[in-house]
């Protein structure tokens, strides 16, 4: 292994993603190169470095605003889509059925049957002339003219 | 994860539980502020729950989740300019290094931590959140590729130029440089 070759492997040997032969013939050359060596010990303390550095705690209470802020951000997921969706086509096939009853039942039913054809009092026509039938339809007939 | 995409909120609180803490943590060495590692972590999660639906088991959990919250650290970065100073997260109560025995050594201690946050934060964001996602929180470089959206050789390179700016930024702290001086 040459020390350009070296230089390139040596992030990965500290970050353990070498194999194993490339790390034996790593440490092989580190203990003939100093310069290689001295480039791995500094990447070794950089590590120690970062692994050093302190953790912090969350603050109290953020699993519960995460879980709020989640809540009220959240979309309309698929499902809840198709639940929706389902619901509305439901409500208009309902409609549907309701309107084209009451259409189908305004043609087709018979109507109600008047008085006169209920009492079979039609066939007497118009009164006779001079008749209280008749002076009760004249005065009939002008109040609703006025 | 399968339960929290079927809308179980209980798993999902689950899910924040486990992960907050090092999410947190993330963000809090990428922006250098504790107000905006709450905001974000927040956003992270909030922005995980919303695409619950989209998750499929081809990457982890954790994979899944530090992608989200690479792409809200590069462009909180984009915005916000660096992070915020040092003096910030020390008037903030952090206390940066794991200090040494004696009262000397905790004062070198606190000297190099002091140093290397400094040089982290001068690194480009991109950079930054690769060295803490391999460094700080151990993820593989197909992990680290899922999440940051390149391969892994892009990784390796990532994070051996963000290693030479480093070691250079820091070299008298550092064995090769002490004895190269």
């Amino acid at each position: 292994m040459d020390c350009r070759r070296c230089r390139g492997l040596a992030g990965r040997i500290i970050d353990g993603e070498a194999g194993v032969d490339e790390a034996a013939a790593f440490e092989r050359h580190i203990g003939e190169c100093a310069d290689c060596a001295r480039l791995y010990a500094d990447l070794t303390a950089l590590t120690a470095m970062h692994a050093g550095l302190r953790e912090i705690e969350p603050p109290e209470g953020m699993t519960d605003r995460i879980v709020a802020a989640a809540r009220v951000a959240a979309p309309v997921s698929g499902a809840a889509w198709k639940v929706v969706v389902a619901a509305a086509a439901a409500a208009v096939i309902m409609l549907g059925i309701f309107a084209g009853s009451s259409i189908t039942r305004a043609y087709l039913e018979p109507a109600a049957p008047t008085y006169a054809e209920v009492t079979g009092l039609d066939y007497l026509g118009d009164y006779p002339p001079a008749s209280l039938g008749e002076a009760m339809e004249v005065a009939a007939g002008g109040a609703q003219d006025e | 994860m399968q339960r929290a995409a079927g809308g179980d909120g209980h798993a999902f609180r689950l899910l924040v539980r486990r992960y907050e803490r090092e999410i947190h943590n993330y963000f809090f060495r990428s922006t250098g502020s504790v107000e905006d590692a709450e905001d974000l972590t927040q956003q992270c999660f909030v922005n995980l729950f919303g695409s619950l639906s989209r998750y499929r088991k081809t990457a982890s959990v954790r994979t899944f989740l530090y992608r989200i919250a690479h792409n809200l650290a590069v462009s909180f970065a984009r915005r916000a300019g660096p992070p915020v100073s040092l003096d910030a997260l020390l008037e903030a109560g952090y206390d940066p290094p794991d200090s040494g025995e004696g009262p000397e050594d905790a004062a070198a201690a606190a000297q190099l931590g002091h140093s290397y946050l400094e040089a982290l934060k001068a690194l480009p964001s991109e950079w930054r959140s690769v060295i803490e996602l391999r460094a700080g929180r151990g993820l593989s470089y197909r992990e680290i590729a899922g999440a940051i959206g390149k391969s892994e050789a892009a990784v390796e390179s990532i994070l051996f130029r963000a290693r030479e700016r480093l070691a250079g930024d820091l070299a008298r702290f550092l064995p090769g440089g002490r004895e190269r001086r």
